[in-house]
C-alpha cells in the first residue's frame, strides 16, 4: 500500500492504517529505537507508542513523507525514554550513550554559558551542511546519526573495517563542528 | 544537554535527506568495481551480428548450447549483492575504456542525428567485444582500438565481470541482460568463439536454417521476450546469412522519491523549430538537490532505487542539445562538468515514450574501423569462411512516467562477404528539448538521448 493510502487510513479513523504501517515502516521504526534503546523490550514500546502518537496527530497533519514522519516519533519517544532511563539509572549501556558521546565532537567551541537555542536554525545549518557533502557522505552520515546504525553494520555495508569507517566519520563530525563554528551557532 | 540538542536538530533534518538515507545504500569502498554496479541503473541493450557467407558452403550443423542468467538476488540482500562484486572485479581501466568509447561514439551518433533520439553506449559496446572477440590481425586491432583494450581476453573477461556485476532482477528493479548466436548450420564454427561467448557473455547458441521464416520469427521472440515486450524487431530472411548474435538488455527502475500522480498537469512544451506542444508535465520539488551548472547548461539528476541515476541537463536558452554533443569533449562537459551547487531543485518534467534507430556505420568508420568492413576482415577467429560486417543498426525505446524509467535497446550487426556498408536554485523545467541519460552514481554514462519532442511515440 503506498503511502498517501496509508495516510488516508488515517484520516478515515480506520484502524488499518496501524498494521498496514507496521507492515510497512515496523521494521525500520524498530531498528531506529532499538539503535537508541539496545533494549528489545523498552523499543517495542516505542513502537507501538508511535502508531498512537500517529494516531492522535492524524488528522489534522498530513505528512509529506510518511517513514521520516514515523521514524522522527520513534526517534523523539526512543531518545526520551533513554533519557528518562539515564536519569533513573535504570538498565545498562545503550546505542545512545555511544551516539551521543560521538556527537559531542560536534559541539562548537564557546567562551559563552549555555543560552536557548532555536533548534530549528541549528537544523538549518545542519542541512546546509549535508547538502554540501556527496551523497554518500551524507547518507553515512544520517544512516549513523539519524537511523543509529552501528559502525559494525556501516562497515560490513561500505565493504570496510568499523575503524576505517570510524575515522570517515569522525572527519564528517569535525567538518560539522567547523560549520557550526562558522554560522556562530551557540549551544 | 548540548549533544541532546545536536541530535535533536538532527531529527529535523528534511523528510528528502531522511528518505535519501533510507533508500540509498552506502557505496563499498573497495576500488573500482563498486563504479559498475549502478550501472545496471541503465542499459538496455539489444544486438544482432548477422554474418553471410557465399552460396554454397557446407560444413557440419553447430550444436545447441543453453546458457542460464546469473543468479539474482533481492534488492535487500546486500551480502549477496557484495559477493557479486568481489568476486566480479571490473578493472579501473575498463570503465574508462567503456567511458572513453561512450563520449566518442555518443557524440558521433547524436550529434547528428535529428528528432527525438536515444542510444546505448554500453549496448555497442558489447555488440563490438562479442565480434572482436572472433576477430584476428587487423581488424581485431582496429576493433580493439576503439574499444579502448589492448586484447581480446582481457576485454572478454571484463565483459563477463561486469555482466555479472550488472545483472539485476529483483522485486523493484530489472537490469537484465541476454545473448545469443544464431549459427548457419551448415558452417563450421569455431568452438572457442562459441564457447568464450558462453562463458563471458553468457550466450545461448541456436544452430539454424536462415532461410527458414521460422528462424526469423524465433529471433524476434527471442528479442522481444528478453525486453519485455518493448521491442519487437523484424529479422528477414536470408541464404547467405551465416551468423546472427543478439543482445538484448531490458531495464526497468523506480525512482527514490516517485513523483505524485496528482501534481502532473498539461503544460507547453516549445519545440527547436517554434511550435508548441501540449503535453503533460510532473512536477516536483528536491529542497536539497545538487545541480551543475556549466557552460550553456544546467543539470541535474533523479535518483533511482537500485543504486543509479537518470541524468537531465537542460541547454540555456538559444542552445540545441546537440551542440552539447558537437565533440566528444563538449559532451563530456555536459555529462560531467560544471560547477557544482546545492540548493532546491525544481522539477518540471514531461512525460515521455519514445523510440529510436540509429544506423551506427558511419560513426564507426570515422572512429577507425575499417578492416571489419572489407571483404579482407579476418573473423577467423569465428569461422575460416571469408566474412566481413555488411550492418549495423540499433532500435531503442524508453518510457518515463511518476513511477520511474523503462527502457530497451536492439543492436543488428550484419557481416556479409561483399562489399559492406551556495544555497542556490536551479529549476529544471524541461518544457524545451534537453539531453538525458542514464548512468551510474559516480556519473559513468550508460545511456544518453534527446529530447525534443516528449508527445511523439
Amino acid at each position: 500500500m503506498d503511502d498517501l493510502q496509508i495516510i488516508e487510513l488515517y484520516w478515515l479513523r480506520d484502524e488499518a492504517a496501524i498494521s498496514e504501517s507496521g507492515t510497512k515502516y515496523g521494521h525500520m521504526l524498530k531498528r531506529i529505537s532499538l539503535n537508541i534503546l539496545s533494549n528489545h523490550e523498552d523499543s517495542e514500546e516505542c513502537v507501538n507508542d508511535t502508531y498512537e502518537k500517529a494516531w492522535n496527530t492524524m488528522p489534522p497533519h498530513h505528512p509529506n513523507c510518511l517513514s521520516a514522519f514515523l521514524g522522527r516519533i520513534t526517534r523523539n519517544l526512543s531518545i526520551n525514554r533513554w533519557h528518562e532511563n539515564h536519569t533513573k539509572k535504570r538498565g545498562g549501556a545503550a546505542g545512545a550513550d555511544v551516539l551521543l558521546s560521538e556527537l559531542s565532537d560536534c559541539i562548537p567551541a564557546s567562551q559563552t554559558t549555555e543560552a536557548e537555542i532555536d533548534l530549528s536554525i541549528v537544523t538549518d545549518v545542519i542541512t546546509k551542511w549535508l547538502s554540501s557533502l556527496s551523497q554518500d557522505d551524507r547518507v553515512l552520515f544520517l544512516r549513523r546519526y539519524w537511523f543509529g546504525d552501528t559502525l559494525k553494520a556501516l562497515a560490513e555495508e561500505s565493504l570496510t573495517t568499523p575503524v576505517k569507517l570510524a575515522g570517515r566519520i569522525y572527519r564528517l563530525r569535525k567538518k560539522l563542528k567547523e560549520t557550526l563554528e562558522k554560522e556562530e551557532i551557540l549551544l | 544537554m548540548k549533544e541532546k540538542q545536536i541530535f535533536d536538530a538532527i531529527t529535523n533534518v528534511p523528510d528528502e535527506l531522511v528518505e535519501e538515507a533510507r533508500e540509498i545504500s552506502l557505496k563499498p569502498i573497495i576500488k573500482p568495481w563498486k563504479k559498475w554496479t549502478a550501472l545496471a541503473a541503465c542499459a538496455i541493450l539489444v544486438f544482432t551480428f548477422v554474418f553471410t557467407l557465399p552460396h554454397g558452403s557446407s560444413g557440419p550443423g553447430g550444436e545447441l548450447l543453453s546458457v542460464g542468467f546469473p543468479k539474482a538476488y533481492s534488492y535487500n540482500d546486500w551480502d549477496a549483492k557484495q559477493a557479486v562484486l568481489k568476486n566480479n572485479p571490473v578493472e579501473d581501466t575498463f570503465l574508462k575504456a567503456v567511458n572513453g568509447f561512450s563520449y566518442e561514439t555518443g557524440s558521433k551518433l547524436l550529434a547528428s542525428s535529428s528528432g527525438n533520439s536515444n542510444y546505448s553506449p554500453l549496448s555497442l559496446y558489447y555488440a563490438l567485444a562479442i565480434t572482436a572477440s572472433g576477430a584476428r590481425g587487423e581488424t581485431a586491432d582496429e576493433m580493439l582500438s576503439l574499444l579502448n583494450m589492448p586484447d581480446q581476453a582481457a576485454l572478454s573477461v571484463q565483459c563477463g565481470n561486469l555482466y555479472r556485476q550488472l545483472y539485476t532482477d529483483n522485486e523493484i528493479g530489472k537490469l537484465k541482460i541476454a545473448n545469443s548466436v544464431w549459427m548457419n548450420q551448415s558452417v563450421p564454427w569455431k568452438q572457442d568463439f562459441v564457447k568464450n561467448a558462453a562463458e563471458n557473455f553468457y550466450a545461448s547458441s541456436f544452430s539454424v536454417d536462415f532461410s527458414d521464416p521460422k528462424t526469423a520469427q524465433a529471433m524476434g521472440k527471442w528479442v522481444s521476450e528478453h525486453t519485455n515486450g518493448t521491442l519487437e524487431p523484424q529479422f528477414e530472411i536470408s541464404k547467405d546469412k551465416i551468423l546472427s548474435i543478439l543482445n538484448t538488455v531490458y531495464f526497468y527502475d523506480e525512482w527514490t522519491n516517485k513523483f505524485d500522480s496528482a501534481k502532473t498537469a498539461a503544460d507547453t512544451f516549445h519545440s527547436a523549430d517554434g511550435t508548441t506542444i501540449n503535453t503533460d508535465f510532473m512536477n516536483g520539488t528536491n529542497s536539497s538537490g545538487s545541480f551543475y551548472k556549466g557552460d550553456g547548461f544546467i543539470r541535474s539528476s533523479l535518483s533511482l532505487k537500485n543504486g543509479g541515476k537518470m541524468i537531465f541537463i537542460l541547454p540555456n536558452k538559444g542552445i540545441s542539445p546537440r551542440e552539447l554533443l558537437s565533440t566528444p569533449e563538449k559532451m563530456q562537459s555536459a555529462f560531467e562538468g560544471g560547477e557544482d551547487q546545492n540548493g532546491e531543485v525544481v522539477w518540471k518534467m514531461p512525460k515521455f515514450d519514445f523510440g529510436a534507430k540509429i544506423e551506427p556505420i558511419d560513426a564507426l568508420k570515422a572512429l577507425g574501423i575499417h578492416s571489419a568492413f572489407e571483404q579482407s576482415a579476418d573473423f577467423s577467429g569465428i569461422t575460416d569462411q571469408m566474412a566481413s560486417v555488411s550492418d549495423i543498426r540499433q532500435e531503442t525505446h524508453i518510457a518515463v512516467d511518476e513511477n520511474g524509467v523503462e527502457a530497451s535497446a536492439f543492436t543488428e550487426v550484419a557481416v556479409s562477404t561483399s562489399a559492406p556498408i551556495a544555497l542556490d536554485k536551479a529549476e529544471m523545467i524541461l518544457d524545451r528539448p534537453f539531453l538525458y541519460g542514464i548512468a551510474a552514481p559516480d556519473g559513468t554514462l550508460l545511456f544518453v538521448g534527446v529530447c525534443e519532442n516528449p508527445s511523439a511515440k
